[in-house]
């Protein structure tokens, strides 16, 4: 059972890696002939012909973004400057990427770190930034009224998104995956479900995978991934479908539950800001070619070990 | 006929002493067995909103929290508990009010295990706490303060029922009093008519005796009642509504707390403000209907408006918080709400549901205080009728029988 656990933990990093690598042949065909040939679109581009990266039923590009310039002219960018401040859409309740240290309420995370390094390159002080929690459901209106510059907040890119807001480039790969003690015999989303009962956040795609089969399970819908975890402690509940980034920072703050299954999709997480700001998503992703190339692996090291071990940045392509 | 009008007297007298006594019975259930019973179900609902509260100001004071917040919060469940067992031992066990205090003392170790856990995964740095935090509210208010408040609804008609037996007045002892009087003049006007008598010694006792007892019937039990409808205009209603709107505050100010521990998770809490603050100081409220129902008493009514000034420095307090936890600064918005932990904290939202929370206390403690004055009053108003009537009415039935032999004999 151990045995075959760590084959599958194992199965899920291969895969991630196989992932990286894919990304890399993709990002060295992308890169040549993308930027000065043609117009600069106003937003995100869907680029036709991008192989298996993206899921199976997309209908756009999710993972390549346009390509990054530090021209800070732009009005988006000037209005940034001029304030001198960065606001930031962020999430102040998922352990390891956007939490509050209860003792000196200081926000901190992956995400956090992330508009850190945004602040320093956009405006060169790391500590330019205003954060204000933003609910899930709230995110994409906080960008369309302007009251926020940035959302980031593990926020996946998704087609439907795309048409509300632009994004960067992937900051990092994830997917949805079973969270469940480890004492359980739950191998997954699969026939170990039976007549159990599984934890899922209302809105979220886990709630839709799991609805889409059930296996026999009852759902029990809550309004965040955290208060599953509330539910399986107290023993309500069996099993949990979130995101493995959220899950891991539920089996961080729980060494007796597990990732089981492997993923069971391919998402990736981006910082969202206004739709057509392009002059910001360009300079946004300046800052991310940097982040990612320099400063990923030591935040992944800090925040996101319960994953597993660093599977490498994932590498940027950009095109448009 | 001696025998029958004796009779009569006799069965007036065993009337009027039941009934006197079954009155007096309801008022004493009143003063000391349902009004009690319902002021601590209010105060059972208060203990527990007042830790919900609580628990969620110690977890925004996270590392910092003060002794004095976890000694209210500690208090307020130990106070739960204790009435809790005063309850379950006062109610008989057929009571509707059991099957609310069976759950409630079923679910307190549930919520307190909660709240701990949250604690130390708070201390831990784990945000679970918050969401184990939300879980025991969200428990609470659901599904415990909605007991507490039918044990509330339960006690509370039980008084009214009380009051009601207590206030009737004893038709029955007084139509048998008429009955028999008008019986003891026929009596009088028959002889009068067969002996040319005027005055008949027993009989005119006898109706002196029915007349007096009837007499102090009529306005010991007009009185009682009238003290009785009193304490409750002036005493318990007005605290009724005082207890509600305490009730409330602490809901208004469990829902900003919350808020600030949801920390930007969900909207819940804003909405549930809007809805409790409206319930306390909207249109028809519970400080609305309180200030109309302490129209005439200037002390009470003078604490319901430092109550109404108080809330409306809260709202303005609270809607900077507010703007500032939108705004994204949350230490600013915790520090409104809260203050900084072991200092002052006299700007705060916290120091204005204070305010308001102590002059409804203030009001509450007069309205009781009325409350046990005009009851007392009452039932002082009744006292020594049932021995009085009783031997009046024996007074009256040997009158009767010795006025009647008297005659009788003469014609021997």
């Amino acid at each position: 059972m151990g045995k075959l656990l760590m084959a599958m933990g194992t199965g899920r990093r291969t895969r991630v890696t196989v992932l990286a690598a894919a990304a890399v042949l993709l990002g060295s065909l992308a890169l040549p002939g993308s930027s000065a040939a043609e117009p600069r679109p106003q937003s995100v581009r869907i680029v036709g012909g991008t192989p298996a990266l993206a899921p199976a039923a997309a209908s756009c590009n999710t993972t390549t973004g346009l390509t990054p310039s530090t021209d800070d002219s732009g009005a988006n960018v000037q209005k940034i400057v001029k304030r001198g401040k960065l606001i930031a859409g962020i999430d102040t309740n998922s352990d390891l990427w956007g939490f509050r240290d209860p003792v000196t309420g200081n926000l901190q995370g992956f995400d956090i770190d992330l508009v850190h390094a945004l602040a320093k390159s956009i405006l060169g002080d790391a500590n330019a930034v205003e954060f204000l929690a933003v609910p899930t459901a709230n995110r994409i209106t906080a960008l369309q009224s302007g009251q926020v510059d940035v959302v980031v907040r593990t926020m996946t890119i998704t087609c439907d998104r795309l048409k509300q807001v632009s994004f960067s480039v992937p900051y990092f790969y994830a997917g949805q995956e079973v969270v469940a003690p480890k004492s359980s015999s739950i191998t997954g989303l699969n026939d170990t479900l039976k007549g159990r009962t599984v934890c899922a956040a209302s809105g979220s795609t886990g709630l839709d995978q799991l609805n889409a089969d059930k296996h026999g399970a009852k759902v029990m819908q809550v309004a965040n991934q955290l208060d599953c975890l509330v539910q399986m402690q107290l023993g309500n509940v069996d099993a949990t479908v979130t995101d493995n980034a959220l899950g891991a920072g539920q089996v961080a703050q729980d060494p007796t539950i597990h990732l089981v299954g492997g993923l069971l999709d391919q998402e990736v997480y981006g910082v969202a800001m206004k739709l057509g700001s392009t002059d910001l998503v360009r300079r946004v992703n300046a800052a991310m070619q940097d982040f990612l190339a320099n400063q990923w692996v030591t935040e992944y090291n800090k925040w996101l070990k319960p994953l597993g071990s660093s599977p490498g940045a994932p590498v940027p392509h950009f095109a448009g | 006929m001696g025998t029958v009008l004796a009779l009569l007297a006799v069965v007036f007298g065993v009337l009027t002493v039941t009934q006197v006594v079954q009155s007096a019975d309801a008022a004493t259930s009143v003063v000391e067995h349902s009004q009690p019973l319902s002021d601590d179900a209010a105060q059972i609902f208060h203990s527990l909103a007042d830790a919900d509260t609580t628990a969620a100001t110690g977890f925004l004071q996270a590392g910092d929290e003060t002794s004095a917040v976890q000694k209210q919060y500690n208090d307020d469940i130990a106070m739960a508990s204790t009435l809790l067992a005063k309850a379950a031992g006062s109610t008989a066990s057929d009571d509707p009010g059991q099957a609310q205090i069976r759950q409630l003392n079923s679910q307190l170790p549930v919520y307190t295990g909660l709240v701990e856990t949250a604690r130390a995964d708070d201390r831990q740095g784990l945000p679970l706490g918050g969401a184990y935090l939300r879980f025991a509210s969200s428990q609470l208010q659901n599904a415990m303060l909605k007991e507490a408040k039918q044990l509330y609804a339960t006690e509370t008609d039980r008084l009214h029922h009380d009051y009601a037996d207590a206030q009737a007045l004893p038709w029955a002892s007084i139509g048998l009093g008429l009955v028999l009087l008008a019986a003891l003049v026929w009596a009088q006007v028959r002889l009068f008519r067969g002996t040319n008598r005027v005055f008949n010694v027993g009989l005119l006792a006898a109706s002196a005796f029915t007349a007096v007892a009837l007499i102090w019937l009529g306005t010991a039990q007009s009185l009682a009642a009238s003290d009785l409808r009193d304490s409750n205009t002036r005493g318990a209603a007005p605290l009724q509504i005082l207890n509600e709107a305490q009730i409330t505050a602490l809901q208004c100010r469990g829902a900003e707390n919350l808020n600030l521990v949801a920390r930007g998770s969900t909207t819940d809490y804003q909405t549930l403000w809007a809805q409790v603050s409206k319930e306390l100081a909207g249109q028809g409220g519970y400080l609305d209907q309180a200030a109309r129902m302490t129209g005439g008493d200037a002390a009470a009514q003078q604490q319901v408006r430092a109550a109404v000034a108080a809330f409306s420095t809260w709202d303005q307090r609270h809607e900077v918080a507010g703007t500032a936890n939108n705004d994204g600064d949350y230490a600013t918005a915790v520090k409104d709400t809260i203050g900084v932990p072991g200092a002052g904290s006299t700007n705060t939202t916290d120091a204005a549901f204070t305010s308001l929370n102590s002059s409804l206390a203030a009001a509450i403690s007069h309205e009781q205080a009325n409350f046990a004055s005009l009851a007392a009053d009452g039932r002082n108003a009744t006292a020594l009728l049932a021995e009085g009537a009783g031997v009046l009415a024996a007074l009256a039935a040997a009158g009767a029988l010795l006025g009647i032999n008297r005659r009788a004999a003469e014609y021997r």
